[in-house]
């Protein structure tokens, strides 16, 4: 479509002021549809490109504006008396909302194709990683299968399958002892390796040469075998090596018994040299810890490098099943937020109809009441957020900070405003208590007419510190003439409270 | 067409979604244009309680928080974006780009999206920096790894290239306007950009299906070669000195190298929507921000007193008190800040003789020229810095390029001997080549055209209003001329012949884009001009590859030239049979209207000109002195 001459010929046609006059007409249903923002999730809608062919196709006017906004002018048919070449008339302080496409819908189908490849195999792979979740940490309470203390204590596959901390104690011949009844002893734990079996297939010992990943070749003592629980292959276990290997070919992973968290475990050595280190007497006081992450190394179950991927989504779907306080306390703070947001107008409107009255109502008190407590309430809640535990200079750190400035911005706003416009009706109240129609109980009415001072007190003693901080001696001085003199006030009335 | 408007609409309306506590994730384009577009405030008060870059790689893991990112399709960031989602650390993503997706990187993206994390796909085309409302910069200040310039100066860097049409069409989508294209004719790379964006209008055709104005917008494209002088000169109002003087870099300025600064000062924040006084005087002369800050000090002051210890007496002067502390703290912070600004604009005025210094550049930029003598004398003076002497040479060349060649190497010689090095010497000649009097397409400085002379003979007698602000950029011209219809369209043709006088007709939204940078005192002229014709409702917005200050300016041609052909560093060929018959075209006017210093009317205009100076030197001085006493009152500095 040649889009010059047209332009030129409407130009030609407008020229004509009549025209002009009409045009904006037939504009006005287009208008709301131009100020509503469409808070539909844009995956609702159908994508707009078919819909905006369609409609060039037919004519210029019928496009419409803001694609978008397009479905609900494309559902209700133009009039007809617009079709006739209609330009948009210029309006100088008007600006349309921008464009913005929604690609969200090309982006689901082409995960979905890509998905639907791969999902068989990945079902299967992720069923198998819950029941070897099962075979190896069982949830507490359950019965405990006697193979599971086995591989508490000895990695399956160790070569060496003696109690190595007593090494040193041996000679040759018992270690080589050792390791011939370590062979025999395999048996006594083929039920565990059958069961692992069982869920997956092992590829043959004699099938593999070489590991997939990294090529290294197996030797039965410094590249052994290791077979992925997971797919069955076998891989190497070998350290980082650049550039062969820039990731390990095989993890081991262990589920803590009371958290239930995945957790990656370091490759510890089961060929003695670590060991050795570890019992190194001048290492001795780190034994303790050596031996509980060796533990853990020996609980670890293999996966290899492709499978990491299906290990990766069922931690992160444990993750954000689990709910941590923080997140408690955060959807609490927000509701409270969004209550005193509601309140307030009521609150305000209430006001507004009593501000001829000097005698505050009880509603009108009791409302007032019930927003400080709720602001009291949202500020204790914003602190304790503040102050939950959590590794300084982190993320979480930050965004806790991030929340509790927010909540001063959100009492800054609402609350010191809040404070003052009721307060000449509460100071009337104050100094003639006994008139109040609100008299309930004479404690929680002093208490209440307390409460202001009291928070401005404490306000102004802040102010204090900060003019002094800035060194504003001045407004520090004036601040605290001012606080000697709300002082004596709140002395006042307590003394004629008790009177 | 208010750019800041377009931008802040995108970032509230991204940020907005979901609600929940987020974490907001921007590559390095994107970072300024947020932090231009919405304060802290507004990113928190919808729940954003993070904002970090995607390409970090420290982040930790939140696995409650979901996760907005503003990204713009480059190769870094949707390589950072795949990793991310390939080991999520939040729960759902929302991905929003600032320009189009290709299809393919639609589908590497959902590759990487394994744990079927992403929620949202979007294209927000907030894909520049919005600096004023009717000023935009697309960031990119070449230097020799990002370069503007190809092998020549009249070719495109092919990264430069795809990044300029990337913004103009953010800039055309985000305000819904699709244009028609004209170009300056002298400019290859005018031409070359035209027909890129014209491209890629039409290739995405479904994107810029608007309903037809009465008049299309216009996209104008310029080249900063047409006009070297603007980016040379010294700024004198506040918002372009501040630039000049100290640089301002996305609504933010440094001042740690102010000597006593406060550390709360030593960044500082100068953007119009979130500053009050620099919103109504960013526009304003050196002297008449002066005055106006003298005013809000006094205002200040008097504000104070209000909180003295006399005038607060009673509880209800309390309660009046703690109400407007926090406003009465914020507009101190804000004085001081002006303050403090406009005192190191001061010093720095003081210290590099730029009075002086701009007297005789302003002269320089337009009509009326200035002798060498005092070129010459400036430049052997000890107390002008090296860099400012290089500005004048410079300036003066492109002044005097065809009529006095001999006065251009004697200059260039006194600048080796009072402190430039050889190389920055060589830039003058650079100048010439890359953007001297054969290269542009315009009378510059008005003195060809006899029309254009006794326009400004004109004005010379009935006085400037400001010494310092004489110069106009050639923008404006050519503003005027456009909207007068008489923008030739053999020196701005437009992409596709139309046919049809296009050309007469007033347009009423005017999309500039400058190659190589625009100004903020083109930003000046745009804004003015935009106030003044709103009643007729036209609407101006410029634009450009970045926003220059002169150093800045001089760098960019400096990285460049050393890409250019060695004979840019030589002295242009001069037809010297040129300038003479040049001369004679102008026969007798020539003598009384101007030319080299010396005839009888030129005289008496730069007489007057002279004690008018003086008089507006003292004027501002003495103003400084009160601003200065007032804020010393106060203790406040």
């Amino acid at each position: 479509m040649s889009e010059p001459p047209t332009v030129n010929q409407n130009f030609a046609s407008t020229s004509n002021p009549r025209r002009l006059l009409a045009a904006p007409q037939p504009i006005g249903p287009a208008t709301p549809s131009l100020t509503q923002s469409p808070s539909r999730s844009p995956s609702q809608l159908p994508p707009p490109q078919p819909l905006l062919k369609a409609a060039g196709s037919t004519s210029l006017s019928t496009q419409p504006v803001a694609s978008p906004a397009s479905s609900t002018q494309g559902t209700n048919p133009p009039p007809p008396k617009a079709t006739n070449r209609l330009l948009a008339p210029y309006r100088p302080g008007f600006q349309p909302k921008g464009v913005y496409r929604p690609r969200t819908d090309e982006f689901f189908l082409a995960r979905k194709t890509k998905a639907d490849s791969g999902r068989i195999e990945r079902t299967k792979l992720e069923r198998r990683l819950e029941k070897l979740i099962h075979l190896h940490f069982p949830v507490d309470g359950e019965e405990s299968a006697g193979p599971k203390r086995i591989v508490e204590q000895r990695r399956a596959s160790s070569f060496f399958d003696l109690d190595i901390s007593s090494i040193k104690n041996m000679d040759a011949a018992e270690i080589w002892k050792g390791v011939i009844k370590s062979q025999a002893f395999q048996g006594a734990k083929s039920d565990i390796r059958a069961a692992e079996q069982r869920i997956t297939p092992w590829q043959e010992d004699s099938a593999a040469s070489k590991c997939p990943f990294c090529h290294a070749s197996f030797h039965p003592l410094t590249n052994r075998k290791h077979h992925c629980r997971l797919c069955g292959q076998i891989v190497c276990s070998l350290p980082i090596k650049r550039p062969q290997r820039s990731e390990p070919c095989s993890i081991l992973f262990i589920v803590d018994s009371k958290t239930r968290q995945i957790e990656e475990v370091g490759e510890g050595v089961d060929y003695g040299v670590r060991k050795k280190r570890s019992i190194d007497p001048s290492r001795k006081g780190k034994l303790e810890d050596t031996l509980s992450e060796d533990e853990k190394f020996l609980k670890g179950v293999r996966i290899c490098r492709n499978c990491k991927p299906i290990l990766a989504r069922e931690r992160y779907r444990q993750d954000v099943m689990r709910i941590p306080i923080f997140i408690r306390l955060y959807e609490a703070f927000v509701s409270l937020e969004k209550e005193i947001e509601e309140w307030l107008p009521q609150f305000q409107e209430l006001l507004s109809t009593l501000s001829n009255d000097h005698q505050p109502t009880k509603e009108a008190s009791t409302a007032r009441k019930r927003l400080l407590d709720a602001f009291a309430e949202y500020d204790a809640l914003s602190k304790r957020l503040r102050n939950l535990p959590c590794p300084p200079g982190s993320s979480q750190d930050r965004v806790q900070l991030a929340i509790l400035t927010r909540a001063n911005i959100f009492l800054q706003k609402n609350m010191f405003p809040l404070q003052f416009i009721p307060k000449p009706k509460n100071g009337v109240s104050n100094t003639q208590p006994s008139e109040g129609p609100p008299i309930v109980d004479p404690d929680s009415e002093l208490a209440y007419a307390l409460q202001p001072l009291l928070e401005q007190e404490a306000l102004l003693e802040s102010f204090v510190g900060e003019a002094m901080a800035h060194r504003k001696f001045e407004d520090a001085k004036t601040l605290k003439a001012n606080l000697a003199e709300i002082r004596l006030e709140i002395d006042r009335m307590l003394s004629g409270g008790t009177a | 067409m208010d750019v800041v408007k377009a931008v802040e609409t995108y970032i509230t309306k991204l940020v907005s979604t979901p609600s929940a506590m987020k974490v907001l994730l921007l590559d390095a384009h994107t970072t300024p244009i947020v932090s231009l577009a919405a304060t802290q405030s507004t990113l928190l008060s919808h729940q954003v309680y993070l904002t970090d870059r995607v390409d970090n790689p420290q982040r930790n893991r939140m696995p409650h928080m979901k996760c907005v990112c503003f990204l713009q399709p480059n190769e870094d960031s949707i390589e950072a974006v795949s990793s991310e989602l390939r080991e999520p650390k939040y729960a759902d993503y929302y991905l929003y780009f600032s320009n189009i997706l290709s299809k393919s990187t639609i589908e590497r993206l959902a590759e990487a999206d394994e744990f079927e994390v992403v929620r949202e796909v979007q294209e927000y085309f907030a894909d520049y920096a919005p600096l004023l409302p009717s000023l935009f910069s697309l960031n990119h200040i070449p230097t020799e790894d990002r370069p503007l310039y190809g092998s020549s100066p009249n070719t495109w860097d092919d990264a430069a290239l795809g990044r300029s049409v990337q913004g103009i069409i953010a800039v055309l989508l985000s305000l819904r306007k699709k244009p028609v294209i004209r170009y300056e004719k002298m400019s290859g790379m005018a031409k070359k950009l035209a027909n890129e964006v014209h491209h890629r209008i039409q290739s995405d055709s479904t994107l810029f299906d608007f309903r037809p104005t009465v008049v299309s917008p216009l996209l104008i494209i310029l080249d900063r070669r047409n006009d070297p002088v603007t980016p040379l000169l010294t700024q004198w109002t506040y918002q372009a000195m501040v630039h000049e003087l100290l640089g301002i870099h996305n609504g933010r300025v440094n001042l740690t190298m102010v000597p006593d600064i406060r550390p709360e000062l030593s960044e500082i924040t100068l953007t119009t929507p979130t500053d009050p006084f620099f919103q109504a005087h960013h526009l304003a002369t050196f002297g008449d921000l002066g005055t106006s800050l003298k005013n809000y000090v006094q205002s200040y002051q008097s504000r104070s007193l209000a909180q003295s210890p006399s005038a607060i007496n009673s509880i209800s002067d309390m309660k009046r008190f703690v109400e407007e502390y926090p406003e009465f703290r914020k507009l101190g912070g804000n004085v001081s800040k002006h303050v403090a600004l406009v005192g190191e604009l001061s010093r720095l005025v003081d210290r590099d003789r730029l009075l002086d210094v701009g007297e005789v550049e302003q002269g320089l930029a337009t009509s009326s020229g200035y002798d060498f003598k005092t070129v010459q004398a400036l430049v052997t003076n000890n107390a002008v810095p090296a860099w400012n002497k290089l500005r004048i040479v410079i300036l003066y060349a492109l002044r005097y390029q065809k009529s006095q060649t001999g006065n251009i190497a004697s200059l260039i010689n006194l600048l080796l001997a009072n402190g430039v090095s050889r190389e920055e010497a060589g830039l003058v000649y650079v100048f010439l080549n890359i953007a001297g009097s054969d290269q542009r397409q315009d009378d510059l400085f008005s003195t060809e055209s006899l029309l254009a002379k006794g326009k400004s003979a004109l004005k010379g007698l009935k006085g400037v209003e400001n010494v310092y602000t004489q110069h106009n950029p050639h923008l404006s011209q050519t503003l005027e001329n456009l909207l007068k219809g008489r923008l030739k369209e053999s020196s701005y043709p437009f992409l596709e012949s139309s046919g049809t006088n296009l050309g007469l007709q007033r347009p009423q939204d005017i999309i500039i884009f400058i190659i190589g940078g625009t100004t903020y005192e083109e930003a000046r002229t745009v804004t003015l001009l935009n106030q003044e014709v709103n009643s007729v409702g036209t609407q101006i917005l410029l634009g450009g590859t970045c926003v220059h200050n002169s150093s800045s300016y001089v760098e960019m041609i400096r990285a460049a030239a050393k890409k250019f052909p060695p004979s840019v560093y030589e002295p242009p060929p001069e037809s010297a049979s040129n300038a003479p018959s040049l001369n004679l075209n102008l026969g007798g006017v020539n003598v009384t209207l101007g030319g080299p210093a010396g005839t009888g009317l030129y005289r008496t205009s730069s007489d007057n000109v002279g004690m008018q100076t003086e008089g507006i030197k003292d004027g501002v001085r003495s103003l400084f002195d009160k601003v200065k006493q007032g804020v010393d009152k106060i203790g406040f500095s």
